[in-house]
């Protein structure tokens, strides 16, 4: 027999091998399969409800500011379903009876003793009360006398009274003999009259609806106020490197830069000299972020976000020299190895350019009342972080120009104030934009830098506030 | 092979009876597998169970080409080398020396025992030899497989089979004269 023939045996009659399990490892493996599908189903449900949770909240977020000009655009109390809801309790319903008597006794409201809304009503809410009026008519005749007789010891005692009296008038008369209970409502209601302006005698009739209503629909305004709101910003403007102050030294030979090449002495007859600073002039300057905001009271909010903001400042050069080159700077304690450099001069420009992440936070006042259109006054300080640059350094001692990332503090700290005005409202967000201007209180370059250097950015800032 | 398609559809759409008639189907030659490779029935019917729970949750990955039972014989195997290196109890038997070849006897016996025999037979070999008797002669591996499978060197698979082998062969061929005395302790 050879010796493959040996395995060959082996595995033929292995194949035939077969043991019965026990009964017990079936129920052990179907349980694991139960147990790992319940996992996967619990899981899947779960992912679907936390997206079902984070749809709804979007879409309620992105609703909420509607809910909020429907509060302010039409008041509540003159829905329909509102309305009808009130009037099942035989109480309110009495109360609104004795209103819309009220309101029908009022000459303002109706066009003669026919009860009909004057024509030029444009809001919606107010024509559903016309047509209640039209549904339920009540004679002006009949209905004085029972109202003298509901407000016991009134001094509305005759439907002359009543007729003459202005609604606010009847109202307030009206709650003067009413219970405390009653008394709250109207009073509630009376507020509701001042709040919603020319709909002033519409709202007599609007009285049947509860003082809750009106409760939740003043804690629902003050609940979307106090909602906190995110949006994005976008800066664009100009920035410069506080080219305005003037980096003052003694001049001394050690203060000037020598067109001559590096390495040479600087007192040779002959070289030009050139000052020691760099001129900037403005370049272009962009900002994008991400804010939260909160409305603390109806003039003051604050805003916090994170912001990535470029920056750029052209700075006068000589001539550049693309060699590679090593150069020891005792003042920072470093070495730069640089691939070109410049000479001093004033021959050529470059584009110096910072990005810096930054998070401002912003206190914000409203100059204005018009919750609509508000005009406000912002002012607030940015923590920021340098994290990149391309900006030159001078060196005196070597008497080149190059770039040098060692001579920067990355922190920065700058303050900023502007005004945002309202410049156009979308279904789903609103933008406000304005002027702003910034100021880096921080010094860009370490002291051994011996410069200073700020930060400065004027332009327009635009917020887009999701509603 | 239709039937097995057909079968692994209802599989994976989570029918309990098409699940179970897989595992009947397989179940019994699966656990003759899982025998070779360890020491005891419960140890057996232990990785009978993880591979079956592995081949349900990865029957999804069967590309329904090759052979079913091969495939779910290739789950068991590996089960059953992952139990071998995590149970305590096989662990000092795997460590696998680095000894030289012995000389072994050329004259293969011709093998007479059963298939039942011839596991129990197996089953005595030390765990390392047991181990690489079953992925060589029997599942098929060479010797450069089951150093990977193993984390030892083809050289060392080829040396512990040659014993095992040998231990085999000598305990084979007295077996084959005795049969009786072998099985009285079973």
């Amino acid at each position: 027999m050879q010796a493959n023939d040996f395995e060959k045996s082996i595995r033929r009659k292995m194949e035939e091998f077969e043991l019965v399990p026990k009964e017990e490892v079936w129920k052990q493996v179907s349980a694991n399969i139960r147990k790992e599908d319940n996992n996967r189903r619990i899981f899947f449900w779960f992912l679907s409800g936390f997206l079902m949770l984070a749809g709804l909240a979007g879409s309620w977020f992105l609703n909420r500011d509607k809910s909020v000009s429907i509060t302010k655009g039409a008041p509540r109390e003159n829905k329909a379903p509102l309305k009808t809801g009130i009037r099942k309790t035989p109480e309110v319903a009495e109360n609104s009876d004795r209103n819309q008597q009220t309101a029908k006794s009022s000459p303002s409201i109706t066009n003669g003793s026919d009860g009909k809304i004057p024509a030029n009503h444009d809001r919606p809410a107010t024509k559903k009360t016309a047509i209640k009026i039209k549904v339920q008519p009540v004679k002006k005749e009949s209905s004085l006398p029972a109202i003298s007789n509901k407000l016991q010891g009134s001094s509305v005692s005759s439907a002359s009274n009543l007729n003459d009296m202005p609604p606010g008038k009847v109202l307030k008369e009206k709650s003067e003999n009413l219970p405390p209970h009653k008394f709250l409502k109207t009073g509630s209601d009376q507020f509701v009259k001042n709040d919603s302006g020319k709909n002033g005698l519409i709202n007599k009739d609007t009285k049947k609806d509860s003082s809750a209503s009106i409760m939740e629909k003043k804690a629902a305004v003050k609940k979307v106020a106090k909602n906190w709101k995110i949006g994005f910003t976008a800066y664009a403007g100009i920035s410069n490197n506080s080219s305005g102050l003037p980096l003052v030294f003694s001049p001394s030979s050690a203060d000037y830069l020598s067109s001559s090449s590096p390495n040479q002495s600087s007192g040779a007859a002959g070289n030009t000299f050139l000052p020691y600073r760099l001129n900037y002039k403005t370049g272009l300057s962009f900002g994008l972020g991400i804010f939260t905001g909160k409305q603390f009271s109806k003039r003051f909010g604050l805003t916090a976000g994170a912001d990535y903001h470029f920056y750029s400042a052209r700075s006068t050069a000589g001539n550049k020299i693309d060699t590679a080159a090593t150069f020891r700077d005792s003042a920072l304690q470093s070495t730069a190895f640089v691939s070109n450099f410049y000479l001093g001069g004033q021959s050529g420009s470059f584009l110096n350019s910072w990005h810096l992440i930054e998070l401002p936070v912003n206190l914000h006042l409203r100059l204005n009342k018009n919750k609509d259109n508000p005009v406000s006054f912002t002012a607030g300080v940015s923590p920021g972080f340098l994290i990149g640059s391309n900006a030159l350094y001078v060196n005196s001692r070597e008497r080149v120009i190059y770039e040098e990332k060692k001579q920067f503090h990355r922190f920065q700290l700058s303050a900023q104030a502007g005004l945002l005005f309202p410049l156009k409202t979308f279904k789903t967000f609103h933008i406000n934009a304005g002027p702003v201007f910034k100021y880096g209180f921080t010094n860009l370059t370490k002291h051994a830098a011996a410069t200073r250097q700020h930060l400065v950015f004027a332009g327009i800032k635009a917020n887009i506030n999701l509603k | 092979m239709t039937d097995h398609l057909q079968l692994i559809n209802n599989c994976l759409k989570g029918k309990a009876a098409a699940q179970k008639q897989l595992y009947e189907e397989f179940a019994p030659s699966m656990l003759g597998v899982c025998y070779r490779y360890t020491k005891s029935l419960q140890d057996a019917e232990d990785v009978l169970q993880e591979g079956f729970v592995k081949v349900f949750r990865f029957l999804h990955q069967y590309n329904k080409e090759g052979e079913l039972g091969a495939w779910i014989r290739r789950i068991m195997v590996n089960t059953a080398l992952n139990y071998l290196k995590k149970s305590q109890k096989y662990q000092y038997d795997l460590l696998f020396d680095q000894a030289e070849l012995h000389v072994i006897t050329r004259d293969d016996p011709e093998v007479l025992l059963n298939a039942k025999e011839l596991a129990e037979l197996i089953r005595q070999l030390p765990t390392g030899y047991q181990t690489i008797f079953n992925l060589v002669a029997v599942e098929g591996f060479s010797h450069v497989e089951v150093g990977q499978m193993l984390g030892i060197s083809e050289n060392t698979s080829r040396s512990q089979y040659m014993r095992a082998r040998h231990l085999l062969i000598s305990w084979i061929t007295n077996t084959s004269g005795n049969k009786n005395k072998v099985y009285a302790s079973k």
